[in-house]
């Protein structure tokens, strides 16, 4: 099965399930790890495997890519330019407005393919979605359990409580 | 999640909430990945999280170096109830805030014996209160071994602490790259840095001084730097005899990375400035607030150019004449994007709107002094080619207040992207209400002050104009001259805009505040 982006000159990658998808080189190059690839190995017929990242996903981080192919690579120093700024654009919006699991599979697979970008937004998302909430709520939210002792807890409480003043 | 998302995505979520500290308590809560990831988090800068003094957040500190205080035998008693933490947590501390600091520590003492006053009725104490503070200061500040920041405010200036020292690690601090000093100078620092060979200091801020102080180390110590790139300082400039030569000639071996300098409340006397100033070529921000030049400061400006700046200031400046300020800003016209005009003679204020600023295209920040009319129309020809201007000042030496005619003209030449705007005005409230009528831009702040004649209506027009445009947060007119309003009309304002404050306004003050993007800190 092949999935076809437009024109221009195509990578093959090939995602964990054996999907391929061809996709034009400038929006392949969002992701550093493909660009480094890419200028390495040169022009190549063979497809470049992606164990990490399913059709599914590959395909959702696909379409961020295509639709960033235009915005400026980010720079190494401007890591506090990109903290600072919390807000989230709308097309990144509706695009990271999908289930739970698929939101930390697309942060799991710009992590892997070093898409800061992309990384950041996802990683805003989540930090959204945390701000605000109670432990317990949090762990509702995330379907975490609580491995503290009730000891542990308290303590950790009293040692944090300046941080609940407001 | 814990399991699904690895450690260091963690980190970058979490970064995300660094300043929401209410945020963070719940998610070292939530288990035991999450606390030891957002820990470090959390407690990298909270004296400025808190920006107020914390007995809570010193009790865990000092619960940190509970085993050097356990050898102290007098004070195991007041200690009793100290338990070992979980974390070490004074070795995440980035931004140190010594004021904070040491209330907290006072208060933390204060309340201690407070404690065993009661448990312990009739007993004397065996401590010194001020020697327990001073022990613990040093004690604690030895352990904040990675601070990179200090905003450090001096033991001088808590009464019960004055002539106290501090006793500093021999190897402390590695990483700081900032030292601002907020109230109350302190040589003792300087020279502890001095001493211990402290190279790697990229900001220096000092101020406000008082008068009769001694600037030996901070020379020594901006040329020890291997990097400095920012120095500012605030001196008092109606009593000193001014910024020493020698400070001003560190700065110079500096050079090749200083990219700021802004000198506030000072005077240069007995030296010309540029003679030592001109060779720092990457200056991009060059700054006098309400500064002194000699008048008979001689020539040797006018061969002095900053190609890179971008920000060039001289509020509240008088005596310094057109050709210095040409030549200062001959090569950065296309960079400047903040220019504050020095009060000059008519003549010369004419010279300059000619001969600079309509090369100054990418200009955001603009203030002026106009004292005739026809300065004021140079000056709206300058404007009219300022098309990304966000702030604007116009002020007046001799009086000059806008006429209906003129604020009209004004109207016509702002551009959508003003946020702040600052001027006198003396027009009815008609016609102040038509030209917020005609402006096409949103203000965030309107500062009027000079407004000799302002009334009810012009106040009511005011309120329209916030009541029409949200973005309106600040409004602060001069108190002197609007004594005549009513307090109906006023408590209406304050209900519409969350700062407006009637008091005398001191022009510099509001334009500081835009270059530091803290208007609304003024009201504090």
């Amino acid at each position: 099965m092949t999935s076809e982006s437009s024109e221009g000159k195509k990578v093959t990658l090939k995602s964990c399930d054996d999907v391929e998808f061809k996709v034009e080189i400038p929006v392949a190059s969002r992701s550093i790890l493909l660009k480094n690839m890419i200028e390495d190995v040169g022009e190549t017929d063979q497809s470049i495997p992606l164990p990490n990242v399913n059709e599914k996903v590959l395909k959702k981080v696909l379409e961020w890519c295509q639709h960033h192919v235009n915005d400026p690579q980010p720079t190494n120093d401007d890591d506090d330019s990109r903290r600072r700024n919390t807000e989230i654009d709308d097309w990144d919006q509706r695009f990271l407005n999908v289930e739970q699991d698929m939101l930390f599979e697309i942060i799991l697979a710009a992590n892997y393919l070093d898409i800061k970008p992309l990384l950041d937004i996802g990683c805003k998302t989540v930090a959204n979605m945390i701000k605000g909430k109670s432990p317990e709520e949090i762990r509702n939210t995330f379907n975490i359990v609580n491995d503290f002792t009730p000891e542990e807890e308290e303590q950790i409480r009293k040692e944090n409580e300046w941080a609940e003043d407001r | 999640m814990s399991s699904f998302l690895p450690l260091e995505i963690f980190e970058e979520i979490f970064e995300n909430l660094h300043d929401d500290k209410i945020t963070l308590h719940s998610c070292i809560l939530v288990n035991r990945s999450w606390c030891i990831t957002a820990i470090p988090i959390l407690w990298r800068r909270p004296f400025l999280l808190l920006n107020k003094p914390s007995v809570k957040l010193i009790h865990t500190y000092i619960a940190n170096v509970f085993d050097q205080l356990e050898s102290e035998v007098r004070l195991t008693k007041y200690i009793k109830n100290l338990s070992r933490p979980f974390f070490k947590y004074s070795i995440y501390l980035k931004d140190l805030r010594t004021k904070f600091l040491t209330i907290s520590i006072k208060d933390w003492v204060n309340g201690m014996e407070n404690q065993f006053e009661s448990e312990l009725e009739g007993l004397f104490f065996d401590f010194n209160k001020v020697e327990l503070v001073c022990h613990l200061y040093s004690l604690l500040i030895k352990n904040f071994t990675s601070v990179q920041n200090i905003i450090h405010c001096s033991l001088e200036n808590f009464q019960s602490l004055r002539g106290q020292h501090i006793e500093y690690s021999p190897k402390y601090p590695k990483f700081l790259r900032s030292l601002q000093i907020e109230i109350k100078y302190d040589n003792h620092i300087l020279s502890y840095l001095t001493r211990i060979n402290c190279v790697t200091l990229e900001e220096i801020w000092i101020g406000p001084l008082i008068s009769g102080v001694q600037l030996d180390s901070l020379s020594h110590l901006i040329k020890l730097q291997n990097s400095l790139k920012d120095f500012r300082l605030y001196g008092p400039r109606c009593e000193w005899l001014g910024v020493p030569i020698e400070i001003i000639s560190a700065l110079s071996t500096q050079y090749k990375t200083l990219h700021t300098i802004r000198f506030s409340e000072c005077n240069f006397s007995f030296y010309n400035l540029f003679d030592y100033l001109g060779i720092c070529q990457n200056l991009k921000n060059l700054e006098f607030h309400n500064c002194d030049f000699p008048e008979d400061q001689a020539t040797s400006w006018c061969n002095v150019t900053f190609p890179n700046l971008e920000i060039l200031s001289f509020v509240g400046v008088v005596y310094l004449d057109v050709e210095k300020v040409t030549t200062i800003v001959k090569n950065s016209q296309k960079n400047l994007s903040k220019v504050f005009l020095p009060c000059m003679t008519p003549q010369e204020d004419l010279t300059m709107f000619t001969e600079i600023l309509v090369n100054c295209k990418n200009v955001t920040c603009f203030a002026f002094w106009a004292n005739i009319d026809a300065e004021l129309d140079a000056a709206f020809r300058a404007l009219e080619s300022f098309n990304r201007l966000e702030c604007l000042s116009i002020d007046s030496e001799d009086g000059l207040i806008l006429n209906s005619n003129q604020l009209s003209q004004l109207g016509k030449i702002l551009t959508p992207t003003l946020r702040h705007l600052e001027i006198c005005v003396d027009t009815s409230a008609e016609s102040f209400e038509q030209f917020l009528l005609n402006l096409t831009a949103n203000l965030e702040s309107l500062t009027l002050s000079w407004c000799p004649n302002i009334s009810d209506d012009h106040i009511k027009v005011i309120i329209g104009y916030a009541q029409r445009n949200s973005q309106l947060k600040y409004v602060a007119l001069d108190n002197d001259r609007s004594t005549n309003l009513s307090d109906v009309v006023i408590n209406e304002a304050l209900q519409v805009i969350p700062y407006f404050r009637i008091e005398s306004i001191d022009s510099c003050e509001v334009i500081r505040a835009w270059f530091d993007d803290s208007i609304y800190m003024l009201n504090k």
